[in-house]
């Protein structure tokens, strides 16, 4: 029952691209709309696994830890609950995995990232560059 | 970290040596620490540092070993963590960070 469930959900998302390997997909407009709606509908925006208040994912759970510590608010959508959106931002961003961070519309990394820039003290001065109010940073 | 090489590995190994000739390379696949069958090669970590990342962000650097493993990633890996050192900046026996603990994925 299930596979035939999940096979019927791929079909779904098959439809959303023009061929089967990520590399090379192109976004059908309707689901490039949505995604441009939601990373531009807040300063920050986190694609994860899981949510903010219950991360399903260890990589997620840290991008959020990170963005917590230095008290930046953000929105976040659960890619484990929106399988065309799981495959959808991959393409979008031309990045192959979950989770993903948007800082003012643009694509900034995952979680390597955001843990780097962290432990080299650059996340202050990241979100004071992009006036986004933050711990740590100037006021 | 998983002692025994599959055959994605080796050949993750492989790509990355031949695109950035690195002056060291570990590559350490973590599927046996994540909510996925015994044996699966979907969760790895590498290490790499060549001169190929000199002078770039550390996302575009990002970026280079994605495309590198393009394939692998559109084809059953969904985890990679990078760790992408210019070779300038490159300490002998610099350990990369342990990963984070799995919280159960999209299994339950």
């Amino acid at each position: 029952m299930l596979r035939v469930l999940s096979r019927q959900a791929f079909g779904v998302i098959r439809a959303n691209y023009s061929s089967a390997s990520a590399g090379g997909q192109v976004l059908n407009e309707e689901l490039k709309k949505r995604i441009d709606g939601l990373v531009k509908a807040s300063d920050v925006v986190v694609f994860m696994k899981g949510t903010q208040q219950e991360p399903m994912c260890g990589f997620s759970k840290n991008v959020k830890l990170v963005l917590d510590f230095h008290n930046i608010k953000f929105n976040d959508h659960n890619v484990l609950a929106d399988a065309e959106l799981r495959e959808g931002i991959k393409v979008y961003s031309d990045w192959p995995t979950i989770p993903q961070v948007y800082v003012k519309g643009e694509f900034v990394g995952g979680c390597d990232i955001m843990i780097s820039m962290h432990k080299d003290g650059e996340i202050s001065d990241f979100f004071d560059e992009k006036n986004i109010p933050n711990k740590y940073g100037k006021k | 970290m998983s002692t025994a090489e599959g055959p994605v590995a080796k050949i993750i190994q492989e790509k990355l040596t031949a695109t950035f000739q690195p002056k060291h390379l570990e590559v350490a696949c973590e599927s046996h620490l994540h909510n996925v069958p015994k044996g699966a090669e979907k969760h790895f970590r590498v290490q790499v540092v060549s001169d190929a990342f000199e002078g770039i962000r550390v996302i575009e650097r990002h970026r280079l070993v994605n495309t590198c493993l393009s394939h692998e990633l559109a084809n059953g890996v969904h985890a990679l963590r990078i760790d992408a050192i210019p070779t300038s900046k490159w300490t002998e026996g610099k350990q990369q960070d342990p990963s984070p603990t799995c919280k159960g994925g999209f299994g339950k």
